[in-house]
């Protein structure tokens, strides 16, 4: 099995390039977009672009800190390899699943009455998400 | 499933969070495998007998299972 403190650094350095490419991916829209309306630009790309570069910061922060803190490093690998809270978590992600379907039918019966463009987004995330999901059935089904 | 990890933990002087560490799991994933509110896995199970120098059937009442 991985040394935690490999998969630690192995996150780092993953968060790093992401970071960097959420960096550039910022930029570029902003700079080489021109048709980019200001609004958009000021406030919704804000709003899409912060997801980006806060969450490889919070993984950068977190397991710097926890390989300069070997005792929060030890509690944090006990609590993720723990097999309650393994259980908790597939549980509750099997119920989220579920509301997220619901959730992605309703916004795709919203949106079909307003905007085609994000019904069909919507509709083909939905889509490829189900095909993932078969996908990894089969996948998991012939290492079980 | 009832267990009698409380009654050898008490005789062995060792606290939930001791056990817990020994164990590679949580302080709460002890407290529940106590109170019956969760089942530990089987290799859980052997390791939590193991330490006290017992069977899992010594440790863990399976006669609810036996009954269905």
């Amino acid at each position: 099995m991985e040394k935690y403190n490999v998969r630690l650094s192995r996150e780092i350095k993953w968060a790093k390039l992401f970071l960097l490419f959420a960096l550039v991916f910022l930029a570029a829209v902003i700079l080489f977009i021109p048709e980019i309306p200001e609004a958009f630009k000021k406030d919704k790309l804000l709003f899409l672009g912060s997801p980006l570069i806060l969450s490889p910061l919070l993984i950068l922060l977190r397991n710097h800190y926890q390989l300069k803190n070997p005792k929060f490093m030890n509690m944090t690998k006990r609590r993720e390899a723990d097999e309650r809270n393994l259980a908790i978590d597939a549980s509750a992600g099997r119920t989220g699943i579920k509301v997220l379907c619901i959730c992605y039918y309703l916004a795709m019966i919203v949106s079909s009455l307003m905007n085609r463009t994000v019904f069909y987004t919507l509709l083909a995330v939905f889509v490829f998400s189900f095909l993932v999901f078969i996908m990894l059935k089969f996948v998991y089904s012939r290492r079980m | 499933m009832k267990t009698k990890i409380p009654e050898l933990r008490k005789a062995n002087k060792l606290s939930q969070e001791e056990l817990a560490l020994a164990m590679g799991v949580t302080r709460q994933t002890i407290s529940s495998i106590e109170v019956g509110k969760y089942t530990a896995s089987l290799p859980l199970a052997y390791k939590i007998a193991r330490y006290f120098g017992l069977s899992i059937e010594e440790v863990f009442d399976f006669s609810d299972f036996e009954e269905g």
